[in-house]
Formats: C-alpha cells, structure tokens, sequence
C-alpha cells in the first residue's frame, strides 16, 4: 500500500510519498514512517483538509478483485454526507480533489456494507489511486489523525 | 484451508503449495474449517477457482483474510462454497462465467 499525500491549500506538489507492501498476509516493506492513520493535517471549523492520495497493492497476490474502501470511524465528527470526500483516478493527479463523498459510516466493517465505495484495478495486483479529504462543517472541531478508513478486497495467490 | 489433489495424483494444500502453480491440474478440491470440517467439491471439474476476501486496516498493516472460497466451472457457471473464517458459515454462490 502506497500514500501520497500533498495540500490543496498550498501550491501542488507531491509532498509527501511512501511505499507500504503485504506480503502473505503482513507488512513486510514499510519505508513509510506515516504509516497509520491518514494525516488530513490541522483543520479548522469550516475549512477543507488536505488531500490524501493512497493505493492498495498487495504485491504477494497474483490478482485482486472487488477492491472497496469504506469510511470506518469518523473521528468524532458527526456524519453528514458532504463532509467525508472520495474519489479515484488511474491517474496519481495532485491536482485532484474529490467532490463526491461518503455516503455513510461502514459500522459493521463488512465489505458487503452499502457505504464501501468500489474501486477499480489499474493493474492486477494494484487499486485506482483513492483521493480522500475531509470538508470540515463550520460549527464543527477535528482530532487530527482519528478518522479511519478499510479496505476489502478479494485475492487469488 | 484449502486441500487439493492434482491429476497425477499429488496432494497439496494451503501450507505447501501455490494455487496458481497447480491450479490448472486441480482434480479435487475441498476446504476445511476451523473445526476441521471437511467442505468438498465434485470430483473432476472442468475447472477449479479458489480465492480469499480480505480486509487491511491502514493503522495496523495486517490483512485479515474473512473468508475463503472455492469453487468451480460447470456449463459456464461459475459455482463457489465461501467459507466465513470467523463464523465457520458456508454460503453457495452462483454466477455466470
């Protein structure tokens, strides 16, 4: 698994890259010291977060399929359904910022939840570049780095 | 876990073996359970499919596998046994090849 993230409140770059891969079931490559929860940075009530960018590979796979990402605890903030951005590109495109969103929390974690978003291959052992950001409402304080997100997906070895 | 036995007469598993080396010579294949409960399939299929779903948390880096699946080919279906790993519940999924 791969994160980028970068700002969409400071000029576009890359300002951040990790490289995170599974191997038969666990990490074994992690050059990423951000690995954990997704850094959105500081927000502030009525403000967009940065965005972050991050990929599922599971290099120790011949093929994943049915690749989901689902929103699992919202931090603390109280869900409404234009908070919690989501996208995906085959593109890593810093200058993407989602404009959908979360439609609900995934509560159960279970990868059949009708909140998971499904997410397309680019290859067949790599997901679409997932674009997740958080579009704080006004009246609303955020715990950076509580927000947690999963990911599902089926696997042949 | 899944049990295969391969044309030549070869039994080989989860621990020992990779699916995509043997798959395409795979004339039996079953799955066992927790309780180590046998789940088989019919004998000499045309072909076998076996695959597991998974989850990744991205704070703690470990995949949980949640179930596994095995399943095969017959007048272009597709017939898969989904074992849940945590509930030992087995369901049956149909599908168009």
């Amino acid at each position: 698994m791969a994160i980028y993230t970068r700002s969409t409140t400071t000029p576009a770059m890359l300002s951040y890259v990790s490289t995170i891969q599974y191997g038969k079931g666990k990490l074994v490559d992690q050059t990423s010291k951000k690995f954990g929860a997704l850094n959105f940075g500081t927000i502030g009530p009525g403000e967009k977060s940065k965005t972050v960018i991050t990929v599922l590979s599971f290099p120790a796979a011949q093929a994943i399929k049915n690749i989901k990402i689902g929103l699992v605890n919202a931090g603390g903030i109280t869900f409404a359904n234009n908070i919690f951005g989501v996208t995906f590109s085959s593109n890593l495109d810093e200058f993407i910022v989602p404009e959908t969103y979360f439609q609900g929390i995934n509560t159960d974690k279970s990868s059949t939840n009708e909140y998971n978003i499904a997410i397309e291959n680019q290859d067949s052992i790599t997901s679409n570049y997932v674009y997740l950001n958080i579009d704080l409402p006004k009246n609303t304080q955020f715990q950076a780095g509580v927000v947690r997100y999963q990911w599902w997906f089926d696997y042949a070895d | 876990m899944w049990n295969a036995k391969t044309r030549n007469g070869q039994e080989i598993n989860e621990k020992n073996s990779q699916w995509s080396t043997i798959s395409k010579d795979v004339c039996e294949l079953s799955l066992i359970n927790k309780n180590n409960q046998t789940i088989s399939l019919p004998s000499n299929m045309p072909e076998y499919i076996q695959f597991k779903s998974a989850s990744a948390n991205m704070v703690g880096g470990n995949v949980e596998i949640e179930s596994r699946v095995i399943g095969f080919t017959f007048n272009n279906m597709i017939v898969c046994v989904r074992l849940d790993e945590k509930t030992n519940n087995i369901s049956i999924e149909v599908g168009k090849r």
